[in-house]
């Protein structure tokens, strides 16, 4: 008799609560230690990053250079630390810029169709047809390269993509019923715009905001591996890794490190993104 | 629950006389075994707040010929246990213990290879929206073809003929034309239709329909329990329909099974259950609807409160809190199953035949 | 008798279909809905009925007829002037979830109509908003902060109903407000209803596609088909003796709890698609009784008795001599 009650499948696991997985604190605290150096760099006794030192060039990460140094013997960990300073900035300014223009316009490109919706979008798909680096390549070189510039070019850059996506998610949010009962109750236009349709736009901007964050550093790094990021001696991280580019063969890490602290911080963003975002889909789709 | 499980396991080791088996089947078809026979299935679910019992020891016998309905709102496990006898719930997460019986064979132990042998075959089952169970992208004929072609082996052109008769059976005009359209040029019911032929290409033994017309106008509705009961005459086939509409479960079932919670509070015949109620919340859910004379605003029963929570279900009957029938030890006793004739439920204080009248048999107009 | 306090004449919503023709979805409708009467509308899918409400309550507003609030025609005026109109008649939706915004909580919900139109102290407010949702139901001190998606489907409803009850609307408009609801919560919130309309003076337009609900709350029923208005009367005179064959067929088609299937369907065939509608009488089609003038002409609603009238050449129930 006892064959006739069967264990059909595998034992389910519980579900282990989200804030304690490990991969999610690792990557919390990655990005707050970077953004604690970057905010603290000028007082943490660190080597000066433009400070060369012709004896020690190339050298593999030990005591005196904890990261090792590169081929004009510049502490490699300083100038991380500072250079992370100009990829922060430039990360933060250019989503927020793409963020607060492409979300506005794709805003009322949705809300208010028609010709608003036509001409808005028409520029959009403009701007989409240029391939985004070469934009931001034009755009650096005509305004000459500082952070300032670099920040505005890639935020420029990604001003249509947000715009998309605001005016994606106004549309399917403008025929919701809430929406309806608002303009019932007589709430005016502005009214319903701000109170109604943005704050459910929130979530999808903020969660590609995310994503951005690790394209923008991506983009700012092939900006300075190309030269258009801010000028030498100031340190960025795609700089350093053009700049050690011919030293591949015998000094490998000196590029290599650069290039794996970029990618843990854009990995450790990407993760954060995820994990944020999950909570606002469970909540949407319960709608 | 126990004392379920007890007489059903004697009847099952052929140590007690058939009168008690055919009593715990419901009482009326006799000698044949039954087709499809479920004992004691559970189905949990992991959860982030511990693990949910969606089903709770259920067990039922179905004959062939014969329908079966469950009755339950959301949240009664009813479209879990549909999918839990065809092993479709997702392994990593699910939990199913207990026994299914098809046929003779056990259900629960056979590999995956042999289970699809038996879906769409043996088995066939339909859902409540057909927008989402045809595939928006491939053609009618192509659906109902690959059905054909997989599980009957029909070449090509034997396909597309079986599949005009098939249209033809379920009554879809213009049958031909039908083959190259997509499931969105169609209408709700012309979809419902098309899932059935799907699901009768095979000539299965057992249908499983969980809320085929819930999301069908009246009309339809009709014309589909009509095409259903029809087939049903036809060819013998037994069908499990699930429905929180007792008006048309009263159309097509031999037999009602109402779910509260995971488990099976009451099941009866469909004259016996319609003529009184046992168990509180079978009552309730009938009142909950407007009478067949009701004119003029005549509040309704509802029943007061929330289904309970899956994952921390009451040590008592999960429908205390909300019966209006509730006595001190029904929140701490667990109400085992009762037989009364060709009826079982699980409550402690059982209404009377002179409590629940039974419903109105006179013309609704 | 008082004037209606809601009066729809001939009133038409259309679309545009990609090739340039135009589908009909509401076809010339006229009804009125007397000073707190509740007027169930029914049909099934594809009837209208939610397009006619839409278009009452102007979103949008109709491509055609007039709609009169209290004598005053929403089609016409300014925006302003619609904006200030459109407060007395508030609307309740099929999916109560989705009617509340998700991103706020219950306490700004319901006062959000008091917020737009100003109106007295902050915590003379507050005391409205806790009154509503008293009135729902609810206790107000448990409820103001959570948000929709913390609620269940029928609490989700009744904080709708207690929004819509903010501005004291003349009219209220309820487009199926419980089918996306359990049975036992539908009693729920049918019972609120019952409760909110002997306490307060409103008229209401219910909408739906349940003929046992609609039995049991409506004065009158009118009954859609394919955008026209088929058979319009006091509920029991349609429920008893319905005229039109439509109405036959949908009644007949009504299970109910204690009674067998029948043999055959009561209405067979398919709903005609609404972009090419059978000429005349659209039921023709399905209609035993059709002739050759159901195809020729489009019947118009006339009078079969006292309050009852009828959009058919062969009723089922004659013209009674008196009329």
């Amino acid at each position: 008799m006892a064959e006739t009650m069967a264990t059909v499948s595998a034992s389910a696991k519980p579900a282990t609560p989200k804030w304690r997985e490990p991969g999610l604190l690792l990557a919390v605290a990655w990005l707050l230690a970077l953004l604690a150096l970057a905010v603290f760099a000028p007082w943490l006794g660190l080597v000066s990053p433009e400070e060369a030192d012709l004896l020690a060039t190339l050298e593999p990460p030990g005591a005196a250079h904890w990261l090792g140094t590169d081929s004009l013997g510049r502490d490699t960990l300083s100038r991380l630390i500072w250079g992370g300073k100009v990829s922060l900035v430039v990360a933060i300014g250019s989503v927020a810029i793409g963020l607060a223009i492409g979300g506005a316009l794709g805003l009322v490109a949705g809300f208010f169709g028609s010709m608003t919706d036509r001409l808005i979008m028409g520029v959009m798909t403009v701007m989409l047809c240029f391939p985004g680096i070469i934009l931001a390549i034009a755009l650096v070189s005509s305004l000459g390269p500082s952070v300032g510039n670099v920040t505005a070019a890639i935020g420029v850059i990604f001003v249509p993509a947000f715009a998309r996506i605001a005016r994606a998610n106004t549309l399917s949010l403008r025929d919701r019923e809430f929406v309806m009962a608002a303009r019932l109750i007589g709430a005016s236009v502005p009214r319903i715009l701000m109170r109604e349709v943005l704050p459910n736009l929130m979530p999808a901007l903020l969660s590609y905001a995310v994503v951005m964050l690790g394209v923008a550093i991506l983009a700012e790094a092939a900006l300075g591996f190309l030269g258009l990021s801010v000028r030498p001696p100031q340190p960025s991280w795609g700089g350093m890794i053009a700049s050690e580019r011919s030293s591949l063969v015998e000094a490998p890490l000196a590029v290599f490190i650069p290039a794996i602290w970029m990618f843990l911080t854009v990995l450790s963003i990407n993760w954060i993104g995820e994990s944020a975002r999950r909570p606002f889909d469970i909540q949407a789709q319960t709608l | 629950m126990s004392e379920w499980r007890r007489s059903d396991r004697q009847a099952l080791a052929g140590e007690v006389s058939a009168d008690v088996a055919t009593e715990v089947s419901g009482g009326r078809v006799p000698e044949l075994a039954p087709l499809l026979s479920v004992r004691d299935l559970s189905v949990r679910f992991a959860s982030p707040r511990g693990a949910v019992c969606a089903v709770n020891g259920v067990g039922f016998d179905l004959h062939a010929g014969r329908t079966l309905a469950i009755v339950g709102e959301s949240g009664s496990g009813k479209s879990v246990l549909s999918r839990s006898i065809l092993r479709l719930l997702p392994a990593s997460t699910t939990t199913q213990t207990g026994e299914i019986r098809f046929d003779g064979q056990a259900l629960s132990l056979m590999s995956e290879d042999a289970l699809r042998q038996v879906r769409g075959r043996e088995i066939a089952m339909i859902f409540q929206d057909p927008m989402s169970s045809l595939n928006p992208v491939l053609t009618i004929g192509r659906q109902i073809g690959e059905v054909l072609g997989k599980h009957l082996g029909l070449a090509r052109p034997a396909r597309e003929a079986r599949t005009i008769e098939l249209l033809e059976a379920v009554g879809i005009s213009a049958p031909q034309q039908r083959l190259g359209e997509y499931p969105h040029q169609l209408s709700g019911g012309m979809r419902q239709r098309v899932m059935i032929a799907m699901a009768l290409a095979c000539s299965p033994k057992i249908l499983i329909a969980d809320e085929p017309t819930t999301a069908l106008d009246v009309t339809i509705q009709m014309q589909i329990l009509v095409l259903l009961k029809r087939r049903q005459r036809e060819t013998g086939m037994a069908m499990i329909f699930i429905s929180h509409d007792l008006a048309a479960v009263s159309g097509v079932a031999d037999e009602v099974a109402v779910m509260y919670a995971g488990r099976i509070v009451e099941q009866a015949p469909v004259d016996e259950f319609f003529a009184s109620r046992r168990m509180p919340y079978g009552e309730a859910l009938l009142r909950a609807r407007p009478m067949a004379d009701a004119f003029g605003g005549q509040r309704l029963e509802a029943i007061g409160g929330r289904p309970p929570d899956l994952a921390a279900l009451p040590q008592g009957c999960a429908f205390a809190d909300r019966c209006r029938h509730v006595q001190p030890d029904c929140q701490v006793t667990f109400p085992p199953m009762v037989i009364e004739g060709a009826r079982r439920y699980a409550c402690l204080h059982p209404l009377s035949d002179a409590a629940t009248p039974g419903v109105s048999t006179e013309q609704a107009t | 008798m008082s004037a209606p306090v809601l009066e729809v004449r001939d009133l038409v919503r259309r679309f545009r279909r990609a090739d340039g023709r135009w589908v009909i979805a509401v076809d010339a409708v006229s009804f009125a809905l007397e000073r707190g009467e509740t007027l169930g509308l029914v049909g099934e899918s594809g009837c209208g009925k939610s397009s006619l409400a839409r278009a009452i309550v102007q979103l949008p507003p109709p491509d055609a007829g007039a709609v009169l609030l209290d004598g005053e025609d929403l089609t016409q005026g300014s925006t302003q002037t619609l904006r200030e109109r459109r407060r007395r008649m508030q609307m309740v939706f099929q999916d109560p979830v989705s009617s509340l915004n998700p991103r706020r909580r219950v306490g700004e919900i319901v006062g959000e109509p008091l917020q737009v139109w100003g109106g007295g102290l902050v915590a003379d407010q507050r005391d409205r908003v806790a009154a509503a949702l008293t009135e729902v139901g609810f206790d107000a001190e448990t409820v103001w902060a959570r948000r929709p998606h913390e609620m269940s489907g029928g609490q989700c409803q009744r904080i709708a109903i207690a929004r819509a009850l903010m501005l004291e609307p003349e009219v209220l408009v309820l487009d199926e407000p419980v089918s996306a609801l359990d049975v036992s919560v539908q009693a729920q919130i049918l019972n609120l209803l019952i409760d909110i309309r002997a306490k307060r003076s409103f008229s209401m337009l219910f909408i739906s596609h349940d003929l046992a609900v609609i039995r049991n709350l409506c004065d009158r029923v009118a009954v859609m088909y394919l955008g026209r208005i088929v058979e319009i009367g006091r509920t029991e005179d349609i429920y008893r003796r319905p005229s039109h064959p439509y109405t036959r067929a949908l009644l007949d088609s009504v299970l109910v709890p204690g009674r067998a299937l029948p043999e055959q369907e009561a209405l067979g065939g398919e709903l005609p698609s609404i972009h090419n509608p059978p000429s005349g009488c659209h039921f023709r089609t399905r209609c035993a009784r059709a002739t050759e003038r159901c195809a020729s002409e489009v019947p118009a609603l006339s009078v079969i008795s006292d309050g009852q009238r009828s959009a058919c050449f062969h009723p089922l129930v004659e013209m009674s001599a008196s009329a």
